[in-house]
């Protein structure tokens, strides 16, 4: 009786379950593996899938916009995920203090994160353009003459100059998730007990000192989710590319994500796309295996 | 219990069966007519409006065929390409004369039209040589050119004017251009206007002024010869308009994304464009004073190339000959006349229309001479390998010279592939 009770249950579950399961095996499961195994194929979509081994990834190796990519994309990872964390836990540190219109400043710095990446891009555009409200701004501080002293012709063509124009992605990007992984800092702020630093503070401890000796240790998990999360999104960066630069100037903002898409979808490498994305993924897992041990999760 | 669990059992598959059923597509409402689609890129407001109107006009004068028009704003080919790989292709379709090779190299995924063609009333001797052959491969006939354009040198009469130069004519050769772009490049407080929009990623403005100059993108052999000296001093002379005379702009850095745009919004007084910008000018821009002349000579003559589009019919397509009815329809003389992009692609339509719009005519002058943009199946990447190299030298990372060997040596291995 009660076996075939659990078992009847087991039964209701998995047809409860099938319409997810079915989709996850139709749409990510399948795909995934078909793509792993496309990569070590030669195909253009239209004639059959040729095996070539290994050819792909040795391919790989050898062409100069992979590692054009890699270096591209190891220097938008870093850049990003290090100051996107340190802003959204400076940001999260202030929004915990008792200052006026607070849920203003909120959900003013949390917008950015809901809006669409497309019009976020667009609005940048025009932030960016050579005589666009950045450089305006810039000359109306009178800025200006700083680029001149670095050797930089101001106005500056940020989004067509080879040096600005990954930089200037990031920093939109920085500034456009820097409010969600605010809202995870600020979560992780309101578990801490307040008797914890009531303590800390009776044995002597300074506001630098709680911080340090309260607040980082506890927020830990907190530090690993925004990092991980962060590394993931900025590893596979694409949209702002693809609408701010195509990549270019000279492949200065080609990151492995926009790689793949060219390959794939303007030239129809297919299987040589799927190595692309193998290695990413590849990348990844180590990038955040990594994280793990150095924090000691 | 035991009805309890199959009441649950039978729930979660109603509830399943459900989903299912919601998920199904709607039937079109074609009424039992035969229902065809056709896809184009999105580009110029002109054109789809153009389209949307004579696929309508199609569908009234059809009593067993429905066209349905879906535009394709964006990537267009990596649309297509997918669409053809997964056997869901629109049944008439526009095709670049950059992608026509490319295409027709792929296995099967254009269909010839010769025995749709024979047993018509359309006669392939009525369109422009030139244009057709562009999409034949021998004897075969693939596409229908659709329209046509060549590249012309768009001026700002205001800008001329005020800096007391001539209009440009047949008699401007390069050096005559760059002194006015040179003399119409005046920077004020308020505003600075430049004598040229260059276009920095892009090989299709570059190329005319390469032969121009003498050099051809291939040699003999066969292989690539645009690192030639001539090739060299003409892309030193295009990036010099800007590197040297700082008589141009990049579109990019005003805020426009072509170069027509720019001269539109007057922050150049010159460009290179085809005539797609004259309905573009006449909508954003109504007010702009312009003209149209050919482009300038240089020390080896003329030059310019043919951009041409044809609608194609792919291999899946079911209902080949209800394709052809449109193909057809789209290219027949009534259509061709109500263009305002291009120039029609039937020789004695083009001469008609020249003659109520002059202002196309340098437009069809140039056709004369000019060549087809078609770099065989590996076009698309020389294209863009060739773009690459004159932004190099425009951005000041390769001299000409390095760039050009460079692309000739990368082109030169795309050939073999």
């Amino acid at each position: 009786m009660n076996l075939g009770r659990n078992l009847s249950e087991m039964l209701a579950a998995l047809v409860f379950l099938a319409p997810f399961l079915v989709l996850l095996l139709a749409f990510v499961l399948w795909p995934l593996l078909n793509a792993f195994w496309l990569s070590f194929h030669a195909y253009d979509l239209f004639s059959p899938p040729r095996w070539i081994g290994l050819a792909n990834y040795q391919m790989l190796l050898r062409q100069g916009d992979f590692w054009i990519s890699l270096r591209n994309t190891t220097f938008y990872t870093v850049g990003v995920v290090a100051s996107q964390t340190v802003l959204a836990f400076l940001l999260a540190l202030m929004m915990d203090q008792r200052i006026r219109a607070k849920t203003f400043f909120r959900v003013a710095f949390f917008l950015p994160s809901v809006t669409s990446s497309v019009a976020i891009s667009l609005i940048f555009m025009a932030l960016f353009f050579k005589n666009g409200v950045l450089n305006q701004a810039l000359a109306r501080l009178e800025l200006d003459r700083v680029f001149a002293a670095v050797g930089l012709d101001f106005p500056v063509d940020w989004l067509g100059n080879l040096h600005t124009a990954l930089p200037a992605i990031m920093a939109m990007n920085v500034w456009s998730t820097a409010g969600f992984f605010m809202i995870v800092f600020l979560a992780g702020l309101q578990d801490i007990p307040e008797t914890l630093y009531e303590v800390a503070r009776l044995d002597g401890a300074g506001p630098l000192a709680q911080l340090w000796y309260v607040t980082l240790p506890l927020l830990k998990p907190s530090f690993f989710y925004v990092i991980t999360m962060g590394l993931i999104g900025a590893f596979q960066v694409f949209d702002q590319v693809f609408i701010m630069t195509n990549g270019g100037p000279l492949k200065a903002t080609m990151t492995m994500s926009y790689l793949l898409y060219s390959e794939a979808f303007v030239h129809f490498n297919m299987g040589f796309a799927c190595a692309i994305a193998f290695v990413l993924a590849t990348l990844i897992f180590l990038a955040t295996m990594l994280q793990k041990r150095l924090m000691g999760e | 219990m035991a009805p309890l669990v199959g009441f649950r059992i039978l729930l979660s598959l109603v509830t399943l069966a459900g989903g299912l059923l919601a998920c199904r597509p709607q039937e079109p409402d074609a009424e039992g007519k035969i229902s065809i689609r056709f896809s184009g890129y999105a580009g110029n407001p002109a054109e789809t409006e153009l389209m949307q109107k004579l696929v309508g006009d199609f569908n009234r004068s059809q009593a067993e065929i429905h066209a349905r028009y879906e535009p394709v704003p964006g990537a267009y080919y990596p649309k297509v390409m997918t669409m053809l790989a997964s056997g869901t292709a629109p049944d008439v379709l526009y095709l670049d004369i950059l992608y026509f090779k490319p295409f027709l190299a792929k296995n099967k995924v254009l269909r010839a039209l010769n025995d749709l063609i024979a047993t018509s009333s359309t006669d392939p001797g009525d369109f422009i040589a030139s244009l057709l052959a562009a999409f034949s491969d021998g004897e075969t006939i693939y596409g229908i050119p659709k329209d046509f354009n060549t590249l012309g040198l768009y001026y700002n009469r205001d800008s001329f004017d005020r800096a007391g130069i001539a209009y440009p004519d047949a008699t401007w050769d390069l050096a005559r251009f760059r002194q006015a772009a040179v003399s119409l490049t005046r920077k004020t407080e308020r505003r600075t206007q430049v004598g040229f929009a260059l276009a920095p990623d892009t090989a299709d403005r570059f190329l005319p002024i390469a032969v121009m100059f003498g050099a051809s993108l291939f040699g003999p052999d066969g292989k690539c010869a645009i690192a030639s000296p001539e090739g060299i001093r003409a892309l030193e002379f295009y990036a010099g308009l800007k590197l040297v005379d700082h008589a141009a702009i990049f579109p990019s850095e005003v805020g426009s994304s072509w170069s027509g745009d720019a001269f539109g919004r007057q922050d150049a007084a010159m460009a290179f464009e085809g005539s797609w910008l004259t309905p573009y000018l006449q909508t954003t821009f109504p007010e702009l004073p312009y003209g149209v002349s050919q482009l300038p000579k240089g020390p080896a003559g003329r030059s310019n190339f043919l951009f041409t589009v044809a609608y194609v019919i792919p291999q899946s397509s079911k209902h080949a000959s209800a394709a052809w009815k449109l193909i057809e329809y789209l290219t027949s003389p009534e259509a061709q006349a109500q263009i305002t992009f291009a120039l029609p692609s039937r020789t004695a339509i083009s001469r008609q229309y020249v003659a109520k719009h002059p202002e196309y005519l340098p437009i069809l002058d140039a056709a004369a001479y000019a060549q087809p943009y078609d770099f065989g199946p590996q076009g698309p990447r020389i294209n863009e390998r060739l773009g690459v190299a004159i932004q190099e030298v425009l951005l000041g990372v390769k001299p000409a010279a390095q760039a050009l060997r460079d692309a000739a040596q990368d082109i030169d291995r795309l050939l073999e592939l």
